[in-house]
């Protein structure tokens, strides 16, 4: 079976009995052909458990149903989050609450009360409450933003199910669905998941991506998205796409790629073309605009 | 014809359903798991139905599936059974030819849950299930050459590790 050492489809082509007379003579020939032929048929027997096609057609209109009564009272906004989240956020931040939000591309610097500063990356969102701020520095982030502290009380950033808590230092969050990542810059920053805790020294980070829990080091001294260029450590590619979309303000439809690849690298978040070219090419991805908002994409 | 009518709905149902909950079961051998990930990824095409197109249903419902199974990270082994070619009586003696038959099938699972999910997932699509390559393709988001590529390997493999267990 020489020939089939380099031929990466002949057992394929062999079990779906595509071969031409001579190469099937000869591999009947081999002295493997008796073991293949005995996998082939004993595989041929093999069952899944019944399938009852109807019962599982009721049950699904049954979830449509109940789905339907509940969908009405939940508005789409909040669907995103987790409904503990919502009960805990929703009542301290309901009054006096001061909201700041970035829209795609767009990137703001916000003093707070106290001077420190918070330097949001697109589409992102924090919320404080004003007047309390110089007794509890909690503030709420959905999104990026890098954080500047003041020496003063406990600060907190709270974001989904994730706390951090500083004194004084500086650092990036990201926090998004299934994807949460602190770097400290200067300091030291706690930081609280369900999962893990990890104190982060400067140089030290610490994620959890699909609750997947991973602490690394790096040897930037700012984000390098206040630079302009958007990074990523072995990342699965859905976040990255997110993000794209986010700060080109791009409907990027996924097709059928594994959006499981991991991407190491980063993306310019000031040119468009650049930024394709860079993440997709990397990644053996093609792409395609449909129009000036769409990107289809599609794997090699 | 719009997905939204439940006929038509129920019809894309009755096409696709089987083969999805056996798509995610090879995948990560839990048939609960995989009913629950085909019900999410139907759950959606309704949510959906005003915007996907019927011609589109099909793809749109693997990529579902798959996308959803990516976010959930369980993984158990996958069991598989066979049909008995027959019933050993235990009153009389069961010649040996069944017994090394039965047990050749034994090994073979075993063989078949420690492949990698990509082969395992194109082997049994095409065993269990009798879709050809080029649907395999379809279902899984890959080439036609890469699905004969993976079941040569899933194939080479097989027999590798079942001439390591005798």
């Amino acid at each position: 079976m020489e020939d089939n050492k380099k031929d990466n489809t002949f057992l394929a082509r062999w079990i779906n009995g595509k071969l031409n007379p001579k190469e099937l003579a000869d591999f009947e020939k081999s002295d493997e052909y008796h073991e293949y032929k005995k996998i082939a048929e004993a595989s041929d027997s093999l069952v899944m458990p019944k399938y009852d096609k109807e019962k599982a057609y009721r049950k699904l209109l049954g979830e449509i149903k109940s789905a339907r009564k509940t969908k009405q009272l939940v508005p789409s906004w909040l669907t995103g989050l987790a409904a503990s989240v919502l009960i805990i956020f929703g009542i301290y931040f309901m009054f006096r609450s001061t909201t700041v939000t970035t829209d795609s591309g767009e990137t703001l610097v916000h003093i707070l009360p106290d001077s420190s500063e918070v330097v949001l990356n697109s589409k992102s969102k924090i919320t404080y409450n004003k007047r309390s701020w110089d007794k509890q520095r909690s503030i709420k982030l959905e999104g990026e933003a890098f954080f500047k502290v003041r020496r003063g009380a406990k600060f907190e950033v709270l974001s989904n199910e994730n706390t951090v808590q500083v004194l004084g230092t500086e650092f990036n969050i990201r926090s998004y669905n299934n994807f949460f990542e602190v770097t400290c810059f200067k300091g030291k920053v706690k930081s609280m998941a369900e999962g893990g805790q990890a104190i982060l020294l400067p140089g030290q980070a610490f994620r959890s991506i699909h609750s997947r829990i991973e602490e690394y080091t790096f040897e930037k001294e700012i984000p390098d998205w206040i630079n302009g260029e958007s990074s990523f450590v072995r990342v699965p590619i859905l976040h990255v796409i997110r993000a794209l979309e986010d700060n080109y303000k791009l409907t990027i439809e996924y097709g059928n790629i594994d959006l499981s690849q991991e991407f190491t690298g980063s993306f310019s978040l000031t040119d468009l073309n650049l930024a394709l070219e860079t993440v997709f090419s990397a990644m053996n991805i093609t792409y395609s605009m449909k129009d000036s908002n769409t990107i289809i994409l599609s794997g090699k | 014809m719009s997905i939204c009518e439940s006929n038509t709905f129920k019809r894309v149902f009755d096409k696709y359903s089987e083969t999805i909950r056996n798509f995610i079961y090879y995948k990560c051998g839990d048939l609960e798991k995989a009913e629950d990930l085909t019900q999410e990824a139907f759950i959606k095409l309704w949510n959906n139905c005003a915007k996907v197109l019927l011609d589109k249903a099909k793809s749109f419902l693997f990529t579902v599936a798959n996308n959803l199974f990516l976010n959930d990270y369980a993984h158990e082994k996958v069991i598989l059974q066979h049909r008995k070619s027959i019933t050993i009586d235990q009153n009389t003696e069961t010649p040996q030819f069944i017994i090394e038959e039965e047990e050749f099938k034994q090994k073979l699972k075993n063989a078949i849950a420690n492949l990698t999910s990509a082969q395992r997932e194109v082997f049994l699509l095409n065993r269990i299930d009798k879709k050809t390559y080029k649907e395999i393709a379809v279902i899984v988001g890959i080439s036609e050459k890469a699905v004969e590529k993976r079941m040569h390997n899933a194939l080479m493999n097989l027999r590798k590790e079942i001439k390591n267990h005798i």
